[in-house]
């Protein structure tokens, strides 16, 4: 089993830091001593794996995920974590609160609240305490660099954090457990790896969207295995905006 | 209403539900019946559908407690462990089953929002239960006919990558399959599956424990 599945168990043996911590931090949460606080925290510029950190908390976990936008107001949240649900939202502010405390809690499941920078921004990242307060469901909460500063301000919620997760870039490493998940059916030399890891500038996404590149490369040029002089001069996903390459 | 504490808040799906879901509906609002109070409050036909296929599963998962019953009496079930408004996936010997590949693969897509199919299979496996690639894109594709993915331009040697553009809501739009009798002769169905049945149809395959 366990062979047959190595390709794609991305959490079991965490090839990816950020992947590896958010998981063992929100599942801590999870299953903590009724004394600690439930709430995590994942920050980091973005690009670096956050949206892959919560995608695997999603789908594993079977969290309750929702991205908050600059527009949302109050309602707007509750209203959104309902739909994550599949709950028929009540009317008042009030009700709904109670809907989302009361599933989280008989479900035991945990939300996921992304950019939350805009919750801080707009002054109601309360409702994130409200929502912790009455369900004790586990939260992790995601934004950019400078969340965990903007929230101490809100000492209310900081001390309910149980863990600070800072989001990294990926390493090498991390480059070559993305190449067995992604280069299933070409071979990526390492000179090339390197490259790529260099020109994504530690980006997981990026080295993601790369490596594809060069598997479809290879692909075409019915090679079984691409390196550095194989590939050439091909250009490489930068993230930089975008330029028309000649066709 | 808002002003008494006490009244538990009312969670109820949104959307047309499976017959599963329905009386999972009934045992959390009832928390101890007989089957027949049951079928009333959830409205299902017990002759038509195999109550006792789930009842049987949630019993053996301690999601639900059967009394005793005495001879020719009907049996009492009582709801131990209410688990929210889903209802709980369950095989025959109890054991939980993890959420199909479509479902776990819409929640995957609405994260990563731009994504191509290896993205997806990546994100969406789980460790004893892999999503093959041709599954992935054979999705996409539907998804993507149904405008819920816009595959995005590409450039140089890029695969096909869709943005998610289209959350219609908590549940993943499933891929059915319809058994019907058609008549070319008539020129009509004959006999067939409404999306009922095809819908509790494919929940139960899950409890066969078939790949879905």
């Amino acid at each position: 089993m366990q062979e047959a599945t190595a390709t794609v168990n991305l959490p079991g043996k965490a090839p990816l830091a950020n992947v590896g911590l958010t998981f063992v931090a929100l599942t801590g949460a999870i299953n903590r001593p009724s004394h600690l606080p439930g709430i995590v925290v994942l920050y980091g510029p973005s690009g670096l794996g956050k949206s892959t950190a919560a995608t695997i908390a999603t789908v594993q976990l079977r969290a309750y995920y929702v991205q908050a936008k600059s527009s949302w107001t109050r309602k707007a949240v509750y209203q959104s974590i309902l739909k994550s649900m599949g709950v028929d939202p009540a009317k008042t502010i009030y009700e709904m609160e109670e809907q989302v405390t009361a599933q989280l809690a008989a479900s035991r499941r945990p939300l996921i609240v992304d950019e939350c920078d805009h919750l801080v921004a707009k002054g109601i990242i309360e409702v994130v305490r409200d929502i912790y307060e009455g369900s004790g469901a586990a939260i992790l909460l995601i934004g950019e660099e400078h969340l965990p500063s903007n929230l101490a301000r809100w000492e209310r919620i900081h001390n309910r954090v149980l863990e600070w997760v800072p989001a990294q870039y990926a390493d090498l490493d991390d480059a070559r457990a993305l190449r067995d998940l992604y280069c299933a059916k070409v071979s990526v030399g390492d000179d090339l790896l390197e490259h790529i890891h260099a020109q994504s500038k530690g980006v997981a996404r990026r080295i993601c969207v790369n490596l594809e590149r060069v598997q479809q490369a290879g692909l075409e040029l019915g090679k079984k295995s691409m390196d550095l002089t194989t590939w050439g001069k091909r250009p490489l996903y930068t993230g930089e905006a975008p330029v028309r390459e000649g066709r | 209403m808002a002003t008494r504490k006490t009244a538990k808040p009312r969670l109820a799906l949104v959307g047309v539900l499976t017959t599963r879901e329905k009386l999972w509906a009934a045992m959390r609002e009832l928390h101890t019946f007989s089957v027949s109070d049951l079928a009333h409050a959830a409205g299902v036909d017990r002759h038509a559908y195999r109550m006792d296929d789930y009842l049987g599963s949630l019993v053996r998962a301690g999601i639900l407690g059967k009394d005793k019953p005495a001879r020719f009496a009907a049996a009492t079930y009582t709801l131990l462990r209410d688990l929210g408004v889903d209802a709980p996936r369950v095989r025959k010997d109890g054991s939980m089953l993890p959420d199909t590949a479509q479902e776990r693969m819409w929640r995957a897509m609405k994260v990563l929002r731009t994504f191509s199919v290896q993205d997806l299979v990546v994100h969406a496996s789980l460790p004893d239960d892999a999503i093959a690639p041709s599954a992935a894109a054979v999705y996409c594709q539907w998804l993507a006919r149904g405008k819920y993915l816009i595959s995005m331009t590409r450039s140089g040697n890029d695969v096909v990558r869709y943005r998610f553009v289209y959350d219609s809501g908590a549940k993943a739009p499933q891929i059915l399959r319809v058994k019907q009798l058609y008549d070319c002769n008539l020129g009509k169905v004959v006999v067939g599956d409404d999306i009922q049945d095809s819908l509790d149809a494919a929940d139960a395959s899950d409890v066969r424990g078939a790949a879905s």
